[in-house]
């Protein structure tokens, strides 16, 4: 997210500054971040998903100079495709079924679908130790190899086998429902 | 069209847009609305006959200290309902303040004048025509404001508008206080804050229908 923030706003800057090709890659990236964005809120997802993308790309562009350099450029974005989405609701006569609250609806990394979900599993993994948690955070949310994520954070491959191995059995004795206890092993 | 040639005829208008671009067309704008507006005042309704010694005394320019705070808390809250994403607390604080010290002094001034002298200052000379010609003067500038402030992109139209017509008239009620010789905070406080108070009404729905995007 941050990191999305970073890299995003050093486009808009040099978009800003007439850098075409930066500015390219800013709205390619945009449009794909909002194609899943609207059709996930809108119930004929298509058609109406790809013009209210092209609508958000064009305002975006229109009103460039309305991002403020000290302001978080997700937000801005954001707030933007959220006034689209919500004026073409409204234009059909709908509200929004879906809580548009935070620019990370937008920017999320799509490897855990839904915001709630994510929120649920940053609680859980706060009950594993520190490093238990990168280490599973890694391997279970951002794919890496367990080879790679061993690496990252000093562990050998097997410790790093042991310990998500261990990790896992000891959320699922906490969380899993009795009679599936030990069937859901892990390895 | 496809996405992908939107954003190739996109990245191939791509003028370069300065830090605070907005603003600072805005505030020409203001300029050049405000000597529109000062030729209005001089030609039309004339300079106050003691403008030299009035502008000695504090009165004069409390006045415009007023009028000018409420510009400046108009432009500030322009500028934050303009820029998606933005906070609008701080803008909205500063014109509580504003209008509570306007209020406080003025309440102030009515309670410690003799009670026959009240009426008196609160209607002044001019109360039957100070709005209204509050109102026009905001008209002439209107369009500079309006018209630059359309490079904003606000989530809420309406509000947006409110503000740039507080921006707009607070800018004319200055320039107006050239011809007005009012001097108490009362009579300031009720007839300036009512033409003000209508011109942001018609800010509003001028607004709902001028700043859509």
């Amino acid at each position: 997210m941050t990191d999305r923030e970073v890299q995003l706003k050093a486009l808009m800057l040099r978009g800003l500054d007439g850098d075409a090709a930066a500015w390219r890659l800013l709205l390619s990236d945009l449009g794909a971040h909002l194609r899943p964005f609207f059709r996930r809120r809108l119930f004929d997802g298509g058609a109406d998903a790809e013009d209210l993308v092209q609508e958000t790309l064009i305002a975006i562009h229109a009103k460039r100079a309305t991002w403020d350099r000290g302001q978080p450029f997700t937000a801005w974005a954001f707030a933007i495709a959220r006034h689209k989405l919500i004026d073409h609701l409204r234009r059909q006569g709908r509200r929004p079924t879906h809580p548009l609250d935070e620019a990370s609806d937008l920017f999320a990394d799509h490897t855990v679908e839904d915001g709630a979900t994510r929120a649920d599993l940053t609680r859980i993994l706060a009950l594993l130790p520190a490093r238990q948690r990168r280490l599973i955070e890694d391997v279970r949310l951002r794919g890496l190899t367990v080879a790679e994520a061993a690496a990252n954070h000093g562990y050998t491959l097997t410790a790093a086998k042991v310990s998500i191995h261990r990790s896992m059995k000891s959320l699922n004795a906490r969380f899993a429902p009795a009679s599936v206890d030990g069937a859901e092993d892990e390895d | 069209m496809k996405t992908d040639d939107l954003i190739e005829a996109l990245a191939a208008d791509l003028p370069a847009a300065g830090a605070r671009q907005v603003e600072r067309r805005l505030l020409l704008a203001l300029v050049a609305g405000g000597l529109l507006v000062l030729l209005g005042v001089g030609l039309w309704l004339g300079f106050r006959d003691d403008l030299g010694s009035a502008m000695m005394g504090p009165t004069f320019w409390i006045k415009a200290a007023y009028t000018g705070a409420l510009g400046v808390v108009g432009f500030w809250l322009l500028d934050r309902l303009g820029r998606p994403g933005s906070r609008i607390r701080a803008p909205l604080v500063a014109l509580g303040v504003v209008l509570a010290a306007g209020g406080g002094f003025a309440v102030w001034e009515f309670f410690s004048m003799a009670e026959a002298e009240r009426m008196p200052a609160v209607m002044g000379e001019s109360a039957r025509e100070c709005a209204p010609l509050i109102l026009i003067l905001s008209l002439i500038a209107a369009p500079f404001v309006f018209g630059a402030a359309r490079g904003f992109a606000p989530m809420r139209p309406g509000a947006a508008g409110a503000a740039a017509g507080l921006l707009t008239a607070a800018l004319a009620t200055t320039l107006y206080g050239l011809h007005c010789p009012e001097h108490t905070a009362s009579f300031v406080m009720v007839w300036y804050s009512l033409g003000i108070a209508v011109a942001v009404a018609a800010g509003a729905v001028i607004g709902r229908v001028l700043f859509r995007w």
